[in-house]
């Protein structure tokens, strides 16, 4: 998949999860720019970015994620062919 | 100052007291015990006792006072153990603020 | 004072650090959010609060590492989560999420999908990258009335100074039926900042008070 595409998906994914639909994504993103963003709803979206992928995330993964470019590369590579 | 001090923490005993059944009252003495589980204050009465003592000094002796510094939990001696021990406590407190030119009344 | 020793949590120290998250969770209610917003019965959170810490991970108030505890006599008489906002790099929101994604049921996660939006306006709580965060506290009936929360808070803001020098302000979030707490941090010189207020009449089945307030004080 390219990442244009893990982009597009994880927007629809964040817009729903924290209820705008005007929410962008930038790779700088991180919890403290966006409203809502706490450790439910980060619990809650993680769940969401893994069922939209078909992924899974190991702990260590997660939390290397500092920010939303972060999140996108691990998915990337979650995604390339073993 | 001491004796003005002990009738500061007592007019908070009587407060505190006025919010308790006769058997939970704690008895006006200098050797009432405020501290830990022999004492009849809890958290919350404790923690009361010395917000509002603290208020009552800086309205009488117009010195702030912080009764629990970080330094006072390296003392050997506990000065939260009774009404006197506090009271004592309070004084070189006052004292300490004297002598660092941050006291601007008399007592 | 009084023989009490403060020192850092380890594995040994789990199962009081559960009885700790568990009774901070509470705030001196009946409410236990584990239950109410995730279903799971108070024995099964103890279970699955035990994994999250055994996991550690830094950075957030579910971290071992993050514990100090006081202790007379080699027993236990309270202890005090508190972590640098950020000092991984992530945000302790995201830590904290990413352990309850990790280590919950699915069908806990998805029931509290569905009630947390009962509560969002607690939710905006501003974690300021590089200052010090208290979290989760207890103290032990039998140690009340004798400052074992000042003792804690004060090792907290000395160990954060003696590492992060930087640092200048401590911050902790209380729900507003917790008196003890809060009385205890306004003996320590803490003001409250800020205060929530969840408005759905639900909130009070969920969580220990609709009210959250923050306090603060510069260090």
């Amino acid at each position: 998949m390219e990442r244009k595409e893990i982009v597009s998906k994880l927007t629809s994914v964040f817009r729903t999860i924290f209820n705008d639909n005007t929410l962008i994504l930038s790779d700088e993103l991180t919890a403290n720019d966006v409203d809502n963003w706490d450790s439910l709803s980060h619990m809650i979206l993680i769940t969401e970015i893994e069922k939209a992928f078909s992924i899974k995330f190991k702990l260590k993964d997660l939390n290397k994620m500092r920010n939303v470019g972060d999140m996108i590369e691990i998915i990337m590579l979650k995604l390339q062919p073993v | 100052m001491k004796k003005t001090i002990i009738a500061l923490i007592y007019k908070y005993l009587d407060e505190f007291n006025s919010q308790r059944e006769i058997d939970d009252k704690l008895e006006k003495s200098e050797k009432t015990i405020l501290y830990g589980q022999e004492s009849g204050l809890d958290s919350i009465g404790l923690a009361n006792l010395i917000i509002k003592v603290e208020g009552a000094v800086y309205k009488t002796f117009k010195v702030q006072i912080d009764m629990t510094n970080e330094n006072v939990f390296s003392l050997n001696e506990n000065p939260f153990r009774t009404v006197n021990s506090l009271a004592e406590y309070i004084v070189s407190l006052i004292n300490e603020k004297k002598d660092n030119g941050n006291y601007s009344s008399e007592e | 004072m009084e023989n009490y020793i403060i020192r850092s949590a380890t594995l040994n120290d789990v199962d009081f650090l559960v009885e700790t998250i568990i009774e901070a969770e509470k705030g001196g209610s009946d409410i236990l959010t584990y239950t109410t917003l995730f279903g799971l019965s108070e024995a099964d959170a103890k279970i699955y609060i035990a994994k999250m810490l055994e996991e550690e991970v830094d950075g957030c108030d579910l971290s071992l590492s993050g514990f100090l505890i006081a202790e007379r006599n080699r027993e236990p008489a309270g202890a005090l989560s508190g972590w640098i906002e950020g000092q991984e790099g992530v945000s302790s929101v995201m830590i904290k999420g990413n352990l309850l994604n990790y280590c919950l049921p699915k069908e806990s996660i998805l029931q509290a999908s569905r009630l947390s939006k009962v509560f969002s306006e607690l939710s905006n709580v501003n974690f300021i990258p590089g200052s010090l965060w208290l979290g989760p506290v207890y103290v032990t009936p039998k140690h009340r009335g004798s400052l074992v929360l000042a003792m804690l808070c004060h090792q907290h803001i000395k160990n954060a100074k003696n590492i992060y020098p930087e640092v200048k302000e401590v911050f902790c979030a209380i729900f507003s039926n917790n008196m003890a707490s809060i009385l205890n941090y306004k003996m320590l010189k803490f003001e409250v900042l800020k205060e929530y207020v969840a408005t759905s009449p639900e909130v009070n089945k969920l969580l220990p008070s609709n009210k959250k307030v923050i306090m603060h004080k510069t260090i």
